[in-house]
């Protein structure tokens, strides 16, 4: 089984490679990753473009360690879809990036969604329901949960537990087409483990959210939670590697 | 499949580290992040610390610390594996008693938690001097929880940082560790400070989780950080990790695990 990181970012338009070395060292051998620029919270669709463009660039330059998630601003509508299309048929691409740019239940996300599902894509969608320096447009669990609903054949990954994890875990638990990743600087106790618990391992996923997050700190966290081993097989990497085996080609 | 990254956390058990941000009690706002003594001993084997510094929880949520800091005692005063740290409030009018006590109770040092317990800034220096001269070091909880998860009930609301930087800049010539800055924080807190943080100051390093290798820049001022995990409230195998991967020298590491603690309270 391959261990995967199922939440990463290009940091200024590269992969650090050290980050393979590192990943060598812990076991973590695959990484999905999206590039949002320098956290471009609603870039124009030339910004979008470029951001995918760097990214098939990195996919190209690291074959056997990197996956990609194309970034898209749902408000360019058929020019998003036009680079969706094109990074995913063209540059292999194997899932899509929600972030803020739009709420992720937002009716301007139905078409790529539909897309999503139509060549089962992993749908990596940002979701935080934040108690202070909630950004706009900032989808919590709830979003996600209204997107699941409407589209039960797209395969949502939310992004850091949810942000709170009981809330948020509990909001998605009736939409068995979401699963959390457990990416972040937030190691709170009991995180993994609850959402393990009440999803089930294989709704589950580890993700570092790497580079503005330390790759071990995101490790440890995940060891904390002291899974039985098959659960830990699950959230490492059997679920993504699952998902991956699924995305139409 | 994750046999290295275990392997490397197990290699962390063998640093012998102490555990400077530990805490006994029920952590009001997740019922599973609570610690009897003998968790925390359980949780000390386990990883192979060799020294927990630690206070109670009730101290920072109830009308008094006094129960919380008697409560610890009857806990762990017999147990050499604890440094007992007495938590104060120094909005209490009783608190000059409350630290008198703590050091002729033989507590290893004092906390304040200025947060929770809603302390304006200048409220902390008279402390500060007062625990010098009982010769108590002094750990400030600058935050015990990331403030975008906190519970919305909670009333804790974080210091600014140009304000603990007033702290430290009237501070004594006394250990003080500043326990849950990130490093952006870290980075303010030393340009306040003209980029001369006193070196009696020293901060954990729970908080500390990002960019990716940031450990790695701990061995910039081995003499800075200390081991602190924030156990239960946090998961602090993922501090164990990072510390355990960090690229630093032995004699660097072994500093930061334990060394720079065991220099303030042996």
């Amino acid at each position: 089984m391959t261990v995967i990181d199922a939440h990463t970012h290009l940091d200024a338009g590269r992969f650090d490679p050290r980050v393979f070395e590192l990943g060598d060292r812990l076991g973590v051998e695959l990484f999905l990753c999206t590039d949002i620029g320098a956290f471009v919270a609603h870039p124009a669709i030339d910004e979008v473009r470029e951001m995918n463009r760097t990214l098939a660039r990195e996919l190209r330059r690291y074959p056997d360690r990197l996956r990609g998630y194309c970034y898209v601003n749902p408000r360019y509508g058929a020019a998003t879809m036009d680079d969706l299309r094109r990074s995913v048929e063209d540059d292999g691409m194997i899932g899509i990036k929600l972030w803020i740019a739009t709420l992720a239940d937002d009716p301007l996300c139905d078409p790529i969604l539909e897309y999503a599902a139509e060549n089962r894509l992993l749908v990596l969608a940002h979701a935080w329901r934040k108690t202070v320096a909630r950004f706009p447009y900032e989808s919590t669990a709830d979003h996600i949960a209204r997107a699941a609903a409407r589209h039960p054949d797209v395969r949502f990954l939310m992004a850091h537990l949810g942000g709170q994890p009981e809330s948020a875990v509990d909001t998605v638990q009736p939409h068995p087409n979401v699963a959390v990743d457990t990416s972040g600087t937030i190691i709170g106790a009991g995180e993994v483990a609850l959402a393990v618990d009440r999803l089930g391992a294989e709704r589950v996923a580890f993700g570092s959210d790497l580079h503005h997050v330390d790759l071990t700190e995101t490790v440890g966290k995940v060891l904390g939670a002291r899974l039985d081993p098959e659960a830990e097989r699950l959230v490492f990497g059997g679920n993504a590697e699952r998902w991956l085996g699924e995305v139409a080609r | 499949m994750t046999s290295r990254a275990q392997a490397l956390l197990a290699g962390f058990g063998e640093q012998g580290a102490i555990d400077t941000t530990c805490h006994l009690g029920q952590w009001p706002y997740r019922l599973t992040a609570a610690a009897t003594a003998d968790d925390l001993r359980a949780y000390a084997a386990r990883h192979g610390l060799r020294a927990l510094w630690v206070s109670h929880l009730a101290t920072l949520t109830g009308f008094d610390t006094r129960t919380g800091n008697e409560a610890l005692r009857r806990a762990c005063d017999a147990d050499p594996l604890f440094r007992l740290f007495a938590v104060v409030d120094p909005g209490a009018p009783t608190w000059r008693r409350e630290l008198a006590w703590a050091a002729d109770a033989g507590f290893a040092g004092v906390r304040l938690a200025p947060g929770d317990h809603g302390t304006p800034p200048a409220a902390l220096g008279p402390v500060l001097a007062e625990a010098a001269e009982h010769d108590l070091p002094v750990q400030i909880l600058f935050r015990l929880d990331d403030p975008r998860v906190r519970h919305p009930r909670s009333s804790a609301r974080d210091l600014e940082i140009h304000e603990l930087a007033d702290v430290v800049r009237g501070a004594p010539v006394n250990p003080l560790v500043l326990s849950g800055l990130n490093r952006l924080e870290r980075v303010e807190l030393g340009r306040h400070l003209g980029d001369a943080v006193p070196a009696h100051v020293l901060l954990d390093l729970w908080h500390v989780n990002g960019p990716a290798f940031v450990g790695d820049t701990w061995g910039e001022e081995p003499g800075r950080w200390v081991f602190g995990s924030g156990f239960p409230v946090q998961t602090p195998e993922a501090t164990m990790l990072q510390l355990a991967t960090a690229a630093l020298d032995d004699a660097t590491r072994a500093r930061i695990a334990w060394g720079n603690a065991a220099a303030i309270v042996p």
